[in-house]
């Protein structure tokens, strides 16, 4: 296995303007897993579509174990892809499937088809050699585009979102199976998709926004530190109240709050709240952690918990230079998460506290 | 493929399909082309005057009329037997297509023979048997059009309907029919080819005495010597089925197909 | 519902079962002398015997003009196809003359091909100024021009059903090769002639058993002897001896045997033939 280097690559399609990749850079170690998420539209298929030759680079280089590729096309690179939908060959049956790139390498008949079983028990496929490919489910067809990726045996595998197709348990079975996959071959793999869950199983995460990267590292990290705005908003699950950032607090309406050490953001600074970190307590607090008094407008489900929306007022601590544009006694409406089955009903007041330090974090205004 | 490569198979594809079309287009123009010119000496239109004078007008009136009146019957025949194939409504389905084949497979001398047989003894007239048989050879092309159609919508499109209050009839007609439109639309055009390029069910059933263009020019091909009118008959009879063809074509144009991937 | 819509199937299959059904019974009948214009029907073989000479020699040459016809519209087309799949300008310029081509009626393809390989024609103009040199390709000892014509027009048809039966999901399909590792030859043996084989044999076929049963092209453009079964049943068909009424019909029913003898097996032979395209999934 080898490890894939994406370099600075920049496209756009021809008759657009702006561009679909912006000077990208991304990086997958031997046997490692890094998975890319953006929105629709942010490249992330365009970024995979130029590592695997399928389409001109307007510039920036392609690496598989530190040799060049990018003259080289599709077919020729030491790599493989697996698109959304399974696209199997329908002349062939499942075990031709599999079979494909070995018996273009040479293998016999035989020698892939043996090749091609050992795959498919891989994905638990066993016994489907001779089936029909429209004799299959979606999950069992994209096993078998999986077994046929695989049995090319090429050093780096490249999946484009290969289980948005699926339904929620087919999709964790398949992960599940991605997992087995991972440890009995240790392949490199660069992974795409919109799912975050999906993403998480990676090492490592880089987020695509419009067709340049905003942050790459381990999901958990992502999700406490987000390093833009655009980051937290598609990883979601935050409350953003806009301020500006001195000595380490953040002031804004809400009052002075101040940030984790490692923070280090200053002037013009949105404050992020983990929803799951605040908490709602009684109007009138005991504990000295600042608050701000809140109107409950709204509440909705969330699996085995409720998301509160409420709506804030301005407290009264507000030094003149952090007066903002937002401070015409505008109201910003928080979210915070609370067991299903609390009793916070519509029209309630309540104070949102923030208790946990490390739940907050703040990025650069847009 | 280099352009190079491709440009030059281009123009021999487009060569293959147009070359032998050329003699008729300057046949239809020249009043004397004596070989071994390559163009003619004489450019006019009286090969149209000659051609009108053999009946060209009245023959193409006929044509025009045998092929609406053919598609118009085969049209709505191969609706409904494409709905049943094309939503696998049927309990043998290869049956219906074997059904299908048979006025495909078998050559049309045949079944003109055996229909002329069985008309003299009926006392059909001839008008009808031919209009019949033209129906019965165009109705595999249009009910396999509207199959293919029907396979791409999907049936629950007419449940909707109902669901939302339109009686059978109207969830057919106001839904289901314009989803397959271009489907319908073909298989028209198809049915009108067959009943207007139609030359040996009308000469052998029509007995010479339907004259559409395809039987004019048959005549006038295989005995005249006049290679201007016959050319002018020639480009007659193809100059309606090939507006026709090239509208639908143009009409149904697959559009920029340049896939965006985001 | 489904079963009131089935039924409306029903006038559109019996219509054509009992009218091509009764017309095939009637033209057999007459080949065994059952169905005479005038007079007691006689069963006798005697049509049979008046044909049988002619009839040989007519497989023969129907056999002549069907099968390079077919075989070579099949490379054509197939050739056409590839080009159009190619994309871009020249393949929609391709697509037009093969829609304009599957507009001429036969009839007047003939006539176009006589005058451009006829001896007077305009291939004789251009390529060979004295009339001795240029080959006789019409009603010569070959059929050239009858095949060239079906060929011709059946090239295009065969074009159109390959074309599209190969591109929904050919650009993807091509895509997946090349990641798999197929070189542009290897995506061409390996993955487009398989995916494009069954509407090729189709359609090919179907060339086949039209080109059995044609009658204008090879009658204007073949020669007097021997002649295919069609011009052979319908020359005798029209002769003013009654007579020859049995052996035209027997000549019809050989083609008409001929035809159905070769499309039958050769049809039901293609495992992967689907003739209605499957419902689209996921849109249910």
């Amino acid at each position: 296995m080898r490890r894939l280097d994406i370099s600075n690559v920049s496209h756009h399609y021809p008759g657009t303007s702006s561009a679909t990749l912006n000077n990208v850079s991304v990086s997958v170690e031997e046997g490692q897993m890094v998975s890319v998420i953006g929105p629709s539209g942010s490249g992330k298929t365009t970024l995979l579509r130029v590592a695997a030759g399928l389409e001109p680079t307007a510039s920036g280089r392609v690496h598989v174990g530190g040799v060049d590729v990018g003259d080289l096309p599709a077919e020729r690179r030491d790599l493989t892809v697996m698109f959304q939908q399974p696209l199997l060959f329908d002349h062939l049956d499942v075990a031709g499937n599999v079979a494909f790139a070995p018996r273009l390498g040479g293998a016999s008949r035989r020698q892939s088809r043996d090749q091609a079983r050992q795959y498919l028990r891989l994905v638990h496929l066993e016994g489907f050699d001779r089936r029909s490919v429209h004799s299959l489910s979606g999950g069992q067809q994209q096993r078998v585009a999986l077994a046929r990726a695989l049995a090319a045996e090429r050093s780096v595998l490249l999946l484009d979102e290969p289980f948005s197709s699926l339904d929620r348990e087919l999709r964790a079975s398949m992960h599940d199976l991605l997992d087995e996959v991972r440890t009995a071959l240790t392949p490199t793999i660069l992974l795409v998709t919109h799912d975050l869950d999906e993403a998480a199983l990676a090492e490592s995460t880089a987020v695509l926004i419009d067709g340049v990267i905003h942050q790459q590292g381990p999901m958990p990290l992502l999700y406490r530190q987000p390093a833009t705005l655009p980051v937290a908003r598609l990883l979601g699950g935050f409350t953003e109240v806009t301020g500006t950032i001195r000595d380490g607090n953040h002031r804004s309406r809400w009052g002075l709050i101040p940030l984790p050490v490692d923070c280090h953001v200053t002037g013009d600074a949105v404050l992020l709240l983990r929803r799951e970190g605040l908490r709602l307590v009684e109007p009138d607090p005991v504990d000295g952690d600042p608050g701000s008094l809140a109107r409950v407008i709204r509440l909705r489900p969330a699996g085995t918990r409720q998301i509160v929306s409420l709506v804030t007022d301005t407290d009264t601590d507000t030094d003149t230079d952090t007066d903002t544009d937002t401070d015409q006694g505008s109201y910003g409406v928080v979210e915070v998460e609370v067991a299903m089955g609390s009793d916070v009903p519509v029209g309630s007041q309540w104070r949102v506290q923030v208790p946990l330090i490390a739940s907050r974090w703040a990025v650069p205004t847009v | 493929m280099t352009r190079a490569a491709r440009t030059t198979l281009t123009v021999l594809a487009l060569l293959w399909l147009c070359l032998p079309l050329i003699p008729v287009l300057v046949w239809a123009g020249a009043d004397r082309w004596s070989f071994p010119a390559v163009l003619p000496q004489q450019w006019g239109l009286r090969g149209w005057e000659d051609a009108v004078r053999a009946g060209l007008p009245g023959a193409t009136l006929i044509s025009l009329l045998l092929g609406a009146a053919v598609s118009a019957a085969a049209t709505p025949l191969g609706v409904m037997v494409g709905r049943a194939l094309g939503w696998r409504l049927l309990a043998r389905p290869r049956l219906a297509v074997g059904v299908l084949l048979l006025p495909l497979a078998l050559p049309p001398f045949a079944l003109s023979m055996g229909l002329d047989v069985i008309l003299i003894r009926l006392g059909i007239p001839a008008l009808v048997a031919v209009f019949v048989l033209l129906v019965v050879m165009a109705t595999p092309y249009t009910a396999y059009t509207c199959a293919v159609g029907f396979a791409r919508t999907s049936p629950t499109l007419g449940e909707q309907a109902r669901a939302l209050g339109a009686t059978p009839g109207q969830a057919h007609r106001r839904v289901v029919l314009p989803a397959i439109r271009n489907s319908i639309l073909i298989a028209a055009m198809l049915a009108f080819l067959v009943g207007w390029s139609d030359y040996v069910v009308t000469l052998l059933i029509g007995g010479g005495r339907l004259v559409t263009a395809p039987v004019l020019l048959g005549s006038a091909t295989s005995g005249s010597g006049n290679e201007s009118a016959v050319a002018a008959i020639a480009l007659a009879t193809l100059v309606p089925p090939l507006l026709l063809v090239t509208a639908a074509g143009w009409w149904q144009r697959p559009r920029s197909s340049r896939v965006r991937t985001p | 519902m489904n079963a009131q819509s089935a039924r409306a199937a029903g006038p559109g299959l019996v219509g054509i079962t009992v009218v091509a059904g009764a017309a095939m019974a009637a033209v057999v009948a007459t080949s065994f002398g059952l169905m005479p214009l005038y007079g007691e029907p006689q069963p006798s073989l005697q049509g049979w015997r008046d044909a049988a000479p002619d009839l040989l020699l007519g497989v023969r040459e129907s056999l002549l003009i069907a099968l390079p016809a077919a075989a070579l519209a099949a490379v054509l087309g197939l050739a056409l196809a590839g080009l159009m799949l190619g994309g871009g300008r020249s393949a929609s310029w391709v697509r037009t003359g093969c829609l304009a081509v599957l507009a001429v009626p036969h009839l007047v393809g003939a006539t176009a091909m006589g005058q451009l390989l006829g001896d007077g024609g305009l291939g004789a103009r251009l390529v060979a100024p004295g009339l001795d040199s240029w080959p006789p390709l019409v009603a010569g000892p070959w059929p050239v021009a009858t095949v060239l014509e079906l060929a011709w027009k059946e090239s295009a048809f065969v074009a159109l059903v390959v074309l599209a039966a190969v591109v929904p999901g050919h650009r993807q399909r091509m895509d997946v090769a090349a990641g798999l590792g197929a070189r542009p030859l290897q995506r061409l043996t390996r993955v487009l002639l398989p995916t494009a084989m069954p509407a090729l044999a189709a359609s090919s076929v179907v060339t086949l058993v039209y080109a059995i049963g044609s009658y204008e092209v090879a009658w204007l453009l073949g020669r007097a002897a021997p002649e295919p079964l069609p011009v052979l049943a319908f020359r005798l068909f029209g002769s003013i001896e009654l007579i020859d009424r049995p052996a035209a019909a027997a000549a019809a029913v050989t083609g008409a045997v001929l035809a159905i003898g070769i499309a039958g097996p050769l049809l039901a032979a293609l495992p992967r033939l689907r003739v209605v395209p499957r419902p689209t999934k996921g849109h249910q």
